[in-house]
C-alpha cells in the first residue's frame, strides 16, 4: 500500500524524466552525425558512446536527486507521518518501501536510457554490444545511485525531501572542491567516487578505444555499499526519532 | 455500558483497554506529562478532559508508540506500548489532533491506502460512513473544506474494524449536525462491536453527553478519574460558614476555596457525612449542591493554579 501511495505520488515526475531520458538517449547519435559525421566508425562510435555515458549520468543524477528527496521524508514535511506512523508497519518497512518505490523507478529510468541510446548507436555503428561495453555506465549509475541514497538520509535528517535535494547538491558542490583543496595543499588523496572511473575524460577522447576499459572493482563496490547504507542510516535514525 | 469482549487471546482480553503507570514525559525543562496514572475499562467511552498543552496529546502519543516516555508505562489492550506497538496499531484507530493528510489524494484513495494495512477493514462501513457524512470521495483532500478533511479522519477510523479508537479533539471544524452524528455512529456503531473509545476533548457537553469516564488532566498531571454516573450521584459542592474549618485537599475533598469565612468544598463521596462532620466543627452548612461536569473541571482547575 505505501508502496503505491509513493508511486502515486511521484509518477508524474517519472513520466517526464522518461520522456526527458529517451530523448537524450536518442540525441548524442544525431549530435555527432550531424557535427562530426565524416569521422571513422570507430571514432564516431566512441565519442557518441562516451556522450551517452555523460549525458546518462547526468540526467540520472538529477533523477536520482528528485527521487531521493521524496519518500519518507516528505511524510514530515507535510505533516503526515502522524498518519502513516499509526499504521501497524514497521519503521525499518516504511522506509525501505519508500526507497524501493523510488529506486525502482530510477532503475526503470536508467534501463531505458541506457538500452534504448546503448542500442541506437549499436545498430547505427554496427559494434556488438558487450558486458565489457556496458561496464561503462556502472560508475555513472553508481554515482547517482550514490546520489540518490545520499537525498533519500539527508531528507531523512532534516525530516524534509526539498532540504534534502539541497544538502545533497551542496554535498556534490562542497565534497570535490574539499578534496582537490587537500590532494592539492596537502597531497592527502582520500577515496572518492571518482576512483571509479578508470580512464581520464581527454584521455578517452585521444584514444577512443579506451572506452571499453573496466572501472576499478574496489572503488565501485565500496561506493555502492555507502550507496545501499545511506537508507539504512536513515532507518536507524527514524527508529530514534519522536513526533 | 461496559462489555465482554470476544476473540482476543485471554491475556489481552482482561484488564483495562489502556492502563498507564506514573508516565512521564519531559522535553527539556518542560513536564508534558506527570506521573500519570489511568485507567480506561474496556468497552467504554472515555473522556480525556484538559486545557490546551494540558498534555493530553503527548498522552496519545506515548500510548501509540510516537514518542517514548522518559519514565513510566503504558500498556494499551494488554500489550506494552514500548515492546509491541506494531500488534498495538494492528487494533487501535486514531484520529490525529491535526487533520493532515496526503494531499493529493481523494478520500477514495486514502481508502485504498488505508484497506490493506487492517484485516478487519470494512467497505460495508465505508459506504455508510461516506454517506452519512456526506463526504466527496472523488475530491482531492487539498480541496476539501476542514469539516469534511476531519470527517474523512473519522471515517478512516470507524472502517478499520478496531478494538480501541483514540481519538484526539475529534470534532474539531466540524458542524453540530456532524458532531450529533459522529456521537450517534460511537454510541451505537463502535460500542455495538465492544470497542473501546478514549478521546481527548476540551468540549465538555460532549464528553458529558456519550462518555462513561472522564478524566481530567492539567499540567500533565491526572486531577481526577470518575465513571461520570457516580459524578452526578456523589459529587457534591458544599459551602459551609465558620472560622478555621479545615482546608486541606484529600481523596474525598477534591479542592477548597476560601473567602473570609465561607468555604466550597468539592467532594467526591459521602457529601452528608462530610456536611455532618462540619457541622460538628461548629460550621453552618448552608448548601450542597450537585455539579455539572463543566464545574467540577473548572474548580479542579483553578485549584490546580
Amino acid at each position: 500500500m505505501y508502496f503505491w501511495k509513493c508511486w502515486r505520488e511521484t509518477r508524474v515526475s517519472f513520466y517526464v524524466f522518461l520522456l526527458i531520458a529517451v530523448t537524450l538517449a536518442v540525441l548524442p547519435w544525431k549530435i555527432i552525425d550531424y557535427a562530426m559525421g565524416d569521422l571513422g566508425a570507430g571514432h564516431f562510435f566512441a565519442l557518441a558512446w562516451m556522450m551517452l555515458v555523460f549525458t546518462s549520468s547526468a540526467l540520472l543524477s538529477v533523477a536520482g536527486m528528485s527521487f531521493g528527496a521524496t519518500g519518507i521524508s516528505e511524510e514530515f514535511a507535510h505533516k503526515t507521518a502522524g498518519f502513516l506512523l499509526t499504521k501497524p508497519r514497521s519503521i525499518r518497512y516504511l522506509v525501505w518501501t519508500g526507497w524501493a518505490a523510488n529506486a525502482v523507478q530510477f532503475l526503470a529510468l536508467t534501463g531505458t536510457m541506457v538500452l534504448v541510446g546503448a542500442s541506437i548507436l549499436s545498430w547505427r555503428c554496427q559494434v556488438p554490444l558487450t558486458g565489457r561495453l556496458l561496464m561503462t555506465f556502472a560508475p555513472g549509475l553508481i554515482m547517482t545511485l550514490l546520489m540518490f541514497g545520499m537525498t533519500y538520509l539527508l531528507g531523512v535528517l532534516h525530516h524534509n525531501g526539498r532540504n534534502g535535494f539541497i544538502s545533497c547538491l551542496g554535498v556534490v558542490i562542497v565534497f570535490p572542491i574539499i578534496l582537490k583543496s587537500l590532494e592539492y595543499f596537502w597531497h592527502v588523496h582520500l577515496p572518492s567516487p571518482g576512483d571509479m572511473y578508470p580512464v581520464e575524460i581527454s584521455e578517452m577522447i585521444r584514444n577512443p578505444e579506451l572506452i571499453a576499459t573496466l572501472p576499478p572493482l574496489l572503488p565501485s563496490v565500496g561506493w555502492l555499499f555507502v550507496a545501499l547504507v545511506c537508507p539504512f542510516i536513515a532507518q536507524l535514525v527514524l527508529e530514534r526519532t519522536e513526533l | 455500558m461496559t462489555r465482554q469482549m470476544t476473540g482476543q487471546t485471554t491475556g489481552q482480553m482482561t484488564g483495562p483497554a489502556i492502563r498507564t503507570e506514573q508516565l512521564t514525559k519531559t522535553y527539556g525543562s518542560i513536564h508534558a506529562v506527570r506521573g500519570l496514572d489511568l485507567n480506561v475499562p474496556r468497552g467504554s467511552i472515555y473522556g480525556f478532559l484538559g486545557r490546551n498543552g494540558a498534555g493530553k496529546t503527548s498522552t496519545l502519543k506515548m500510548l501509540l508508540g510516537l514518542t517514548r516516555p522518559t519514565s513510566g508505562s503504558a500498556s494499551v489492550l494488554g500489550m506494552d506500548t514500548l515492546s509491541e506497538h506494531i500488534a498495538i496499531l494492528q487494533r487501535t484507530a486514531f484520529v490525529s489532533e491535526k487533520k493532515t493528510l496526503y494531499p493529493s489524494l481523494t478520500p477514495s484513495e486514502l481508502v485504498r491506502f488505508s484497506r490493506g494495512f487492517y484485516p478487519t477493514w470494512s467497505d460495508s462501513a465505508v459506504e455508510k460512513y461516506a454517506r452519512l457524512f456526506e463526504i466527496p470521495m472523488k475530491q482531492r483532500f487539498e480541496q476539501l473544506s476542514n469539516g469534511n478533511q476531519t470527517k474523512v479522519w473519522l471515517l478512516l477510523a470507524l472502517c478499520q474494524g478496531a478494538d480501541l479508537l483514540i481519538l484526539d479533539e475529534p470534532t474539531t471544524a466540524l458542524d453540530p449536525i456532524t458532531v450529533d452524528q459522529l456521537m450517534h455512529a460511537l454510541a451505537e456503531d463502535a460500542l455495538d462491536r465492544g470497542c473501546t473509545i478514549f478521546f481527548s476533548s476540551h468540549q465538555l457537553d460532549e464528553v458529558e453527553r456519550i462518555a462513561e469516564y472522564a478524566g481530567f488532566i492539567d499540567h500533565g498531571k491526572l486531577l481526577m478519574e470518575a465513571r461520570l454516573d457516580d459524578i452526578k450521584s456523589e459529587f457534591r459542592l458544599i459551602t459551609a460558614a465558620g472560622s478555621s474549618l479545615p482546608a486541606q485537599t484529600s481523596s474525598q475533598v477534591l479542592s477548597v476555596d476560601v473567602e473570609e469565612n465561607f468555604y466550597r468544598y468539592l467532594v467526591a463521596r459521602d457529601a452528608e457525612g462530610f456536611a455532618a462532620e462540619l457541622s460538628r466543627n461548629g460550621a453552618t452548612v448552608t448548601s450542597i449542591a450537585m455539579l455539572g461536569l463543566r464545574e467540577i473541571f473548572l474548580r479542579l482547575i483553578r485549584k490546580e493554579q
